[in-house]
């Protein structure tokens, strides 16, 4: 009995110091790109590139993901509203819940799936490869090169893409009120304007800003971090993705705690 | 009266101690590399060799000891005075380690680019002397994934060479390529020595090339040195370089 408590506590000091190194390292990693960023050592031409893989070509996805979004929250809000005869409060129903917290969220994790995870796989299998030793030894910073362009790129892209995901939702929502749910557009735009405020929107694009910044940084911290061979690619990769994902939700919750505290201070 | 005049080491490793976490890479390991000299790292795999090889260059730190290459320390060294370390130590990975997405031209230039040198005239000049060096004056403009293991590891030798260095290192620079192959990378190596004074150090598993090329051997093992010596004084007199040789040397 006495040795399986010695065994549980051996376990969580290993997986207590396990955690305080990682977040050690995953601070140096975002506080060098930061530094990077800032002292201008980072080429805008790589940035704009990133601002492409990670925005423009992501687009797609966001779009699909926002629409249906958008059209599944008119249906199920109008189903539970109309019980009450307040199936034309739609509007804002949709309007608020895509831009404070669908719109950033949903986008992050596809973001996380589709960018964290080539992030990762990327900058992992230039690890694995000894690109990354390489670069280093011809005099080149990793961080300057491959991290802080991705993390700055991030930051700056998703409001982008959540403000195309708001406008997108809102507007499958508007679909599904108008020709399912029998709610004009007229009134839809009325309820939606009548809630809606420049705050909410403002608030989803700070939550995204930070996401972006987040998922990027963990999958070059993951990616860097990478076990040799071929299957530390594959585990940087399902790490990067699942711990943005876990990562994403957590900080969600309290941003949002935050945002709301200070919108109402 | 005669003096012998003993060279300056370019290279001194005083009591290096490397480990990761619990297990110990090298312990106290002592040794000096002469300027135009070829030494070769010999050793069971995952003694370390690797391991000393990125040490000299500033990309593994050691736990303890005391390490000199061309006056610098690379383990206590600012990140401006490991970059100018950087320009005199080139290196060839075991895989070449060129970059995919980048041409052979680019990835010839591209320390060079990292130094400053902007113009495109002196970075095409040197490019084409590099590659013609190695003998691929015509692959500018492939990219690695063209090209044969033998090809990747001559680029990588090429890129090695651009910033003018006067140490390179070799990691397993034959390793998986065709006998013919290897006897160029070979002549490769001691054209560096011959017409250039480069020194190199190479630590590679292939004896017959080891013998061809080099002036010393270094025998890693078990987390030190267990030889260290002119190469025919080693194959003909040191028990453990021929146990090593015949298979029958064990690592524990």
């Amino acid at each position: 009995m006495k040795s399986q408590i010695s065994t549980h506590a051996e376990t969580l000091r290993n997986l207590l110091s396990y955690l305080i190194e990682s977040l050690g390292s995953y601070y140096q990693l975002t506080q060098e790109a930061v530094l990077d960023i800032f002292y201008g050592r980072i080429k805008i031409r790589e940035v704009t590139k990133q601002i492409v893989i990670i925005g423009v070509n992501s687009l797609p996805i966001v779009i699909l993901t926002a629409i249906f979004t958008g059209m599944v929250l008119a249906l199920q809000t109008a189903y539970g509203l109309q019980r009450f005869g307040a199936k034309n409060y739609v509007g804002n129903i949709v309007g608020l819940a895509m831009t404070r917290e669908l719109g950033p969220v949903l986008s992050a994790i596809m973001l996380a799936g589709r960018v964290g995870a080539g992030i990762a796989a990327e900058i992992s299998s230039m690890v694995v490869s000894e690109q990354i030793d390489a670069m280093r030894t011809l005099g080149a910073s990793p961080s300057a090169k491959l991290i802080a362009p991705r993390i700055l790129a991030a930051t700056i892209v998703m409001p982008l893409l959540i403000i195309v995901a708001d406008v997108i939702g809102v507007a499958g929502g508007l679909l599904v009120a108008v020709l399912e749910l029998q709610v004009t557009s007229f009134t839809f735009y009325r309820s939606l304007i009548y809630t809606l405020v420049i705050r909410d929107i403002i608030d989803g694009l700070i939550k995204g800003s930070i996401f972006g910044f987040l998922l990027v940084s963990i999958a070059c911290f993951k990616g860097m971090n990478t076990d040799k061979g071929t299957v530390g690619v594959g585990n940087a990769t399902t790490s990067a993705v699942v711990t943005s994902t876990i990562v994403i939700f957590i900080a969600n919750f309290f941003i949002t705690k935050l945002l709301i505290l200070i919108n109402f201070n | 009266m005669h003096i012998t005049q003993h060279p300056k080491p370019i290279i001194v490793v005083n009591n290096l101690s490397t480990s990761f976490g619990q297990t110990i890479v090298h312990k106290s390991i002592s040794f000096e590399i002469y300027q135009g000299e070829i030494v070769t790292i010999l050793g069971p795999s995952g003694t370390g060799k690797t391991v000393l090889l990125k040490t000299l260059i500033g990309l593994i730190h050691p736990k303890s000891g005391e390490i000199n290459v061309l006056g610098i320390n690379p383990a206590k060294a600012t990140p401006e005075t490991l970059l100018a370390l950087r320009k005199k130590v080139g290196m060839l990975f075991q895989g070449a380690a060129l970059f995919d997405s980048l041409t052979v031209f680019e990835n010839i230039v591209y320390g060079l680019r990292e130094q400053g040198e902007t113009n495109e005239n002196t970075l095409q000049k040197i490019a084409g002397e590099k590659l013609k060096w190695v003998g691929l004056e015509e692959f500018q403009n492939k990219y690695p994934a063209n090209l044969s293991g033998g090809q990747k590891k001559r680029v990588g030798l090429a890129r090695a060479l651009a910033t003018s260095p006067q140490i390179i290192l070799f990691d397993e620079p034959t390793t998986g390529l065709d006998p013919t192959t290897v006897r160029l990378i070979d002549n490769l190596i001691l054209r560096l020595k011959n017409e250039l004074n480069i020194t190199s150090i190479v630590v590679t598993h292939d004896i017959q090339s080891a013998t061809r090329i080099s002036d010393r051997w270094l025998l890693l093992n078990n987390g030190t040195i267990t030889a260290n010596g002119p190469v025919p004084q080693l194959i003909n007199s040191n028990t453990e370089i021929q146990n090593f040789i015949n298979g029958t040397y064990f690592s524990f």
